[in-house]
């Protein structure tokens, strides 16, 4: 009964199946004794020391990289104007710090993100709805969405700045649109390909529209949106560094912008530094709430 | 296992089924031929009847049930419940689907809540699906989730559902069919025991001749006119003697059993005395 312990939600049948019914029975009951065995596997035995292993498994090539970096910094082995030490990048944090930029720089940047990314999700979730539960909608807005969004991030930038000024309301805008599209290409295409057979046990038992929505379709497609965020989130970090280039006063952008022309290179290595343990770090709390989503309705 | 009445019942009376000359075509896609399964199939079933169909695999029993149901439209013919035509996924019908179909997210009893009919509070569905589930042998099990049990489990959720809905007419596709010997037969008494009390109208696909004798008042044999025209029609209706609960042993039905057989094209080894 092997292949009978899922329960085949899955459009194709198996074409076995119906062989199945008239194959000799296996033990009488068996069917029932079976329930305990799918509960969650012996993974968690001796959680911590395992999850500690993987941690400094994962921790290693960065530690590995600082060790590089430290050697070839110091002994020379690439210039200083080219490669700053380790020490001269936390030095500059330190820097920044005292002036009370760096925590300013951090704090706008991770705003405009957070806002930014909000929007634009919410933008691809209802797009991406409409287009993926409607075929009249898919036809009619299915190319032009698509044109859109192989526009390049910085070719909207421009744009944005002349008609929304050089406040946040243009940086905003470019996030959200860099966040909009990931949401809205999985949404429409987790919603499409929804078991077709779900759906029809919806209608069947008296599910329409809103109902059937609520009650098949997004649940349906949890895991798939949940991953679109995630997407959608990475991008608009991309974004903003987009947005804080091309015209902004402050925020991790400015900063690298702003060292390029200076020639503070320490300073451009703490930007780098900072956006990669930001983007990480916002990812990985999407991951912790992904893992909680999937329990329930993964 | 006996079955005594809901407390919370929530049940609408049996309906009469009437099938008048139901033919399904299906359109060819792309230039492909178009494809006859059923043709002039006449069915008056009475309300409170239980109706088995069989027939080869693929002869398009499942068809014809979902022409009853709502959820597909016949290309000739009408059908109608008590009289009505049958509107898209008509309410008055419950339909347990071949593969049990349940919500992936949801725990077995959200998953029998499906079918609790809307109309009913709160409490009373919470109740009806509780008895439901025990009726079901599967109160242990109620919090796990599909991806948890066993095909078989999953089946008598899924009729489970179906009851909870307590429909004028009850269409199942092959509901016994993943259930292992012992389960399926304790089923057949249960599913004669829900009818006892809630006596739906009940149309019944299944692959098993003996089932069919068990459970229904008459059996209905669909197949091909192997030189008529293409698509299934009615072969041939039996009349099953006796009450229910049957003797599966009885001998009648052995002589029944074994002209069913033959007519399905397999040799049933009965020798008549």
């Amino acid at each position: 009964m092997a292949l009978d312990q899922r329960t085949s939600a899955t459009a194709t049948r198996r074409p076995e199946d119906s062989g199945r019914r008239f194959a000799a029975p296996t033990v009488a009951g068996s069917d029932v004794g079976s329930s305990g065995i799918d509960r969650r596997p012996a993974r968690d035995r001796g959680p911590r020391g395992r999850r500690l292993g993987y941690f400094a498994l994962g921790a290693a090539l960065p530690i590995l990289i600082l060790v590089l970096w430290q050697l070839a910094s110091t002994l020379g082995w690439v210039p200083a104007h080219r490669l700053p030490t380790p020490e001269s990048v936390v030095l500059a944090a330190i820097d920044l710090g005292e002036r009370g930029l760096l925590g300013l720089y951090v704090a706008i940047s991770t705003q405009r993100v957070l806002i930014g990314f909000a929007l634009g999700a919410i933008v691809g979730l209802v797009l991406g709805a409409i287009v993926g539960l409607s075929k009249l909608a898919d036809g009619a807005l299915a190319p032009t969405v698509g044109a859109l969004r192989a526009v390049p991030s910085l070719a909207w930038a421009p744009l944005l700045l002349l008609y929304l000024g050089f406040g946040e309301d243009s940086k905003v805008a470019l996030i959200a649109i860099g966040a909009a599209f990931p949401v809205y290409t999985t949404v429409a295409g987790a919603l499409r390909h929804v078991d077709r057979q779900l759906v029809e046990l919806g209608r069947a038992y008296g599910y329409r529209g809103v109902s059937l929505l609520a009650t098949v379709q997004l649940p349906a497609i949890v895991p798939s949106v949940v991953s679109g965020l995630r997407l959608a989130l990475a991008q608009s970090w991309l974004f903003l560094v987009a947005a804080e280039l091309v015209g902004s006063t402050m925020g991790l952008g400015f900063l690298l912008i702003e060292s390029q022309n200076n020639g503070r290179i320490d300073r451009l290595f703490l930007a780098i530094v900072l956006l990669a343990i930001l983007g990480k770090t916002t990812d990985a709390l999407v991951g912790l709430g992904e893992r909680q989503l999937l329990k329930r309705w993964g | 296992m006996s079955f005594s009445a809901p407390s919370t019942l929530a049940t609408s009376p049996a309906l009469p089924v009437r099938l008048a000359g139901v033919g399904r075509t299906f359109a060819g896609a792309d230039g492909a031929p178009d494809r006859t399964v059923l043709r002039d199939v006449d069915l008056d079933i009475a309300a409170g009847e239980i109706v088995a169909l069989i027939g080869a695999s693929g002869c398009g029993k499942s068809t014809l049930l979902r022409q009853i149901s709502g959820l597909d439209v016949p290309t000739e013919g009408d059908v109608t419940i008590d009289g009505r035509h049958v509107v898209p996924a008509d309410q008055r019908c419950a339909v347990a689907f071949q593969e049990p179909r349940l919500l992936p997210w949801r725990t077995l009893t959200r998953n029998v809540e499906v079918g609790i009919p809307r109309t009913l509070g709160r409490e009373d569905g919470r109740q009806r699906v509780a008895e439901l589930l025990e009726l079901v042998q599967l109160s242990d099990s109620a919090n796990l989730r599909p991806r948890q049990i066993s095909g078989g489990m999953a089946q008598r959720v899924s009729l489970a559902r179906a009851f909870a809905r307590g429909p004028g007419v009850l269409l199942l596709d092959e509901p016994f069919g993943a259930l292992d010997a012992l389960t399926r037969l304790t089923m057949q008494d249960l599913l004669v025991d829900i009818h006892a009390v809630e006596p739906a109208t009940i149309v019944l696909v299944t692959h098993d001749v003996d089932e069919a004798l068990t459970l229904a008042d008459r059996v209905v044999l669909l197949g091909r006119d192997p030189d008529g025209a293409p698509g299934a029609s009615i072969r041939r209706i039996v009349e099953v003697p006796g009450q229910r609960p049957r003797d599966r042993a009885d001998a009648e039905l052995a002589e029944l059993r074994a002209e069913l057989l033959d007519a399905l094209g397999v040799d049933s080894h009965h020798h008549a005395h």
